[in-house]
């Protein structure tokens, strides 16, 4: 069951990867597939952790409504509990906009 | 985090570094914030982190622009530490070894040069992770592999100059060729490339005279900015044993009977066999199962087995290559482990062509959840003999010291055909001080056990690489001395990784110890 959903994670991050090949600029949807998708999909260990935490409705990113851009920006320059940290090389600062304007929008809004 | 400069260095001579790296790499690529250094930290460090804290990074796009980088780290004696992409988990992430050290973030340098598909190797800069060349060969329809390692993360080149390992051994054996800036700046090819012209580089393992590419794994002696690595064919049918075994000292006689078909040829990677740790962390913290704070009782191993269908040693035996060859040796694997255990253990068949080889994946790092809080992980990792007596008195002392330090112990296996990897998880919670510092406690000591049962470590935490370097001490550790007149030869200033897997330059010789 494990290897499964492994490769669900894989088959999700590649998907994501292809989109973001096919896109002219890099959108925040595949930004964020393609830096984040390994842990913050569904089956993702970041998930799990959220999930854990905060309770099944807050565990995936893309659908909370309550994520705010400096914190985004904040968790992935100081890392959180087991989350490592990114630095400006593996994730510039304009990657991280994108990513975090994405993550401000992508869940319902009231 | 706050400015720590390298021993000895006045704040005026780093300020006047700087400002010259700006001028190579543009402002934007000395990253020197306190933030910036922040995310230098090892995030798995014993303690804060502080030990090995960085001054800041610079991060070069051009092995011309790293040249110059180096021609100023040495006209300032700024002591530099390459990493690839940061991502050396449990053995000190993108931290230098000495605190003040600025990494040099080679992750910038990330181009695919080549992958051959007829003679089987790649040409990759540091910064290609496992990801993109996973992604490369799967979108190019390459029908090659690459060994990917339990973090998947990383970078394939610098996972293979920290003999990184997966089912296909040891990655550091696949190199073949590299191009290397040495401290002074002077660029090298190693065997092959050495010539003008060189055909052969990443094919041929040697060129004439003596063979550098393994004195660039694990030493400070230059930048590899370039790495021949040899792929491997993706085999027609993959049979996939899976074995539980349910005593403990079960893992002697598996151990006794695998080695030597694995010596043969007969198993095709390495044999891997593990604790119940790896399969609970996939759903569960320690807390779902153990409040206690010693090491888990037997009850809540079998508590833990019982519901899962767990062996007490868990792992899987591989035999790949053409089916019908494939037929022949699960014979022969079904008849020595018969032998021992009186049963067939079950088995899976994949066939290349309709089911793609699994890519890389993060889920191992969920082990760092264990404890809870800031997480951590850490590894001791001695190379035993491929003889069972040998690995089951490892195993038991080793297991003794987890119990005495009350920390929960986890181990995995791996048999290469002469010699078996043992990578043991110390795992933490940093917002826990006590267990922080048993889990230390405990690491000086099973160093020193395996010491005195002559097993070194084949690779360490930074923390910790003064301390293992120093049990290689054959002839008053003449090894060490001839690493650092090699050292003293070519980094004369000491600017490259000092401390690195114990190599300390004399400009910083007297930082040995200091953790």
């Amino acid at each position: 069951m494990r290897a499964m959903n492994l490769v669900a994670v894989a088959a999700v991050l590649m998907s994501g990867l292809s989109t973001a090949a096919a896109a002219a600029e890099p959108d925040g949807k595949a930004l964020y597939a393609r830096r984040c998708g390994i842990c913050h999909f569904a089956d993702g260990g970041g998930t799990w952790m959220l999930e854990r935490r905060l309770g099944k409705s807050q565990a995936l990113l893309e659908s909370r409504a309550d994520l705010q851009a400096p914190y985004i920006r904040l968790i992935a320059r100081r890392g959180l509990n087991g989350m490592p940290r990114f630095t400006r090389v593996e994730l510039p600062d304009s990657d991280l906009e994108i990513i975090a304007a994405y993550l401000t929008r992508s869940g319902p809004r009231p | 985090m706050r400015l720590i400069l390298p021993p000895g260095m006045k704040a005026a001579a780093f300020d006047r570094a700087r400002q010259a790296l700006r001028r190579v790499v543009g402002a934007q690529w000395v990253l020197d914030t306190d933030e910036d250094r922040e995310t230098y930290i090892d995030p798995y460090a014993v303690g804060t982190g502080a030990a090995h804290a960085p001054s800041g990074a610079v991060a070069p796009a051009s092995v011309e622009e790293l040249q110059a980088v180096l021609r100023v780290a040495n006209e300032f004696r700024l002591p530099l530490w390459p990493i690839s992409r940061g991502k050396n988990l449990g053995y000190g992430g993108a931290s230098p070894r000495m605190p003040g050290t600025m990494v040099l973030d080679l992750g910038r340098l990330n181009r695919i040069l080549e992958v051959d598909e007829k003679l089987g190797y790649c040409v990759v800069e540091p910064g290609v992770g496992f990801f993109e060349l996973h992604e490369h060969l799967t979108k190019n329809r390459i029908a090659m592999e690459v060994g990917i390692p339990g973090n998947g993360w990383g970078s394939v080149l610098g996972n293979a100059l920290e003999r990184g390992f997966s089912f296909r051994g040891d990655h550091s054996e696949s190199i073949c060729g590299l191009e290397v800036v040495l401290p002074g700046g002077e660029l090298m090819r190693t065997g092959m490339g050495a010539m003008k012209n060189g055909v052969t580089w990443a094919t041929a393992r040697h060129g004439f005279g003596p063979s550098w590419d393994q004195a660039f794994v694990q030493s400070n002696f230059g930048v590899v900015t370039k790495m021949g690595l040899w792929l491997h064919p993706t085999p027609e049918e993959v049979i996939t044993l899976r074995v539980a075994l349910d005593q403990p000292d079960d893992i002697g006689w598996y151990m006794d009977a695998l080695a030597p078909l694995r010596l043969r040829g007969v198993v095709n990677g390495n044999v891997q066999l593990t604790t119940y740790m790896m399969t609970v962390i996939d759903s569960t913290q320690r807390a779902d199962w153990y409040q206690g704070r010693d090491s888990l009782p037997d009850s809540v191993i079998a508590r833990i087995r019982a519901e899962r269908g767990l062996g007490w040693w868990n792992g899987t035996v591989r035999v790949a290559g053409y089916a019908d060859v494939n037929e022949g040796n699960l014979k022969r694997v079904q008849a020595a482990l018969s032998k021992h255990s009186g049963r067939e253990y079950p088995f899976t068949r994949t066939l290349s062509a309709q089911t793609p080889s699994r890519g890389p994946t993060v889920g191992p790092l969920k082990v760092a959840n264990w404890y809870g809080g800031r997480g951590g992980h850490m590894s001791f990792s001695p190379v035993v003999p491929a003889v069972g007596s040998a690995v089951v008195a490892q195993f038991q002392r080793t297991r003794a010291r987890y119990i005495e330090h009350g920390i929960d112990y986890s181990s995995t296996w791996y048999l290469n055909g002469r010699t078996v990897t043992n990578i043991n998880l110390l795992l933490t919670n940093m917002d826990d001080a006590d267990l922080t510092a048993r889990g230390d406690r405990l690491f000086h000591a099973l160093v020193k056990d395996a010491a005195a049962a002559g097993y070194g470590e084949y690779r360490t935490h930074l923390s910790y690489m003064d301390e293992v370097a120093d049990t290689f001490s054959y002839n008053d550790h003449a090894l060490r001395r001839f690493n650092e007149r090699v050292k003293d030869a070519i980094d004369p200033n000491g600017i490259l990784a000092p401390g690195r897997n114990g190599i300390w330059p004399a400009a910083w010789r007297k930082e040995r110890g200091k953790v």
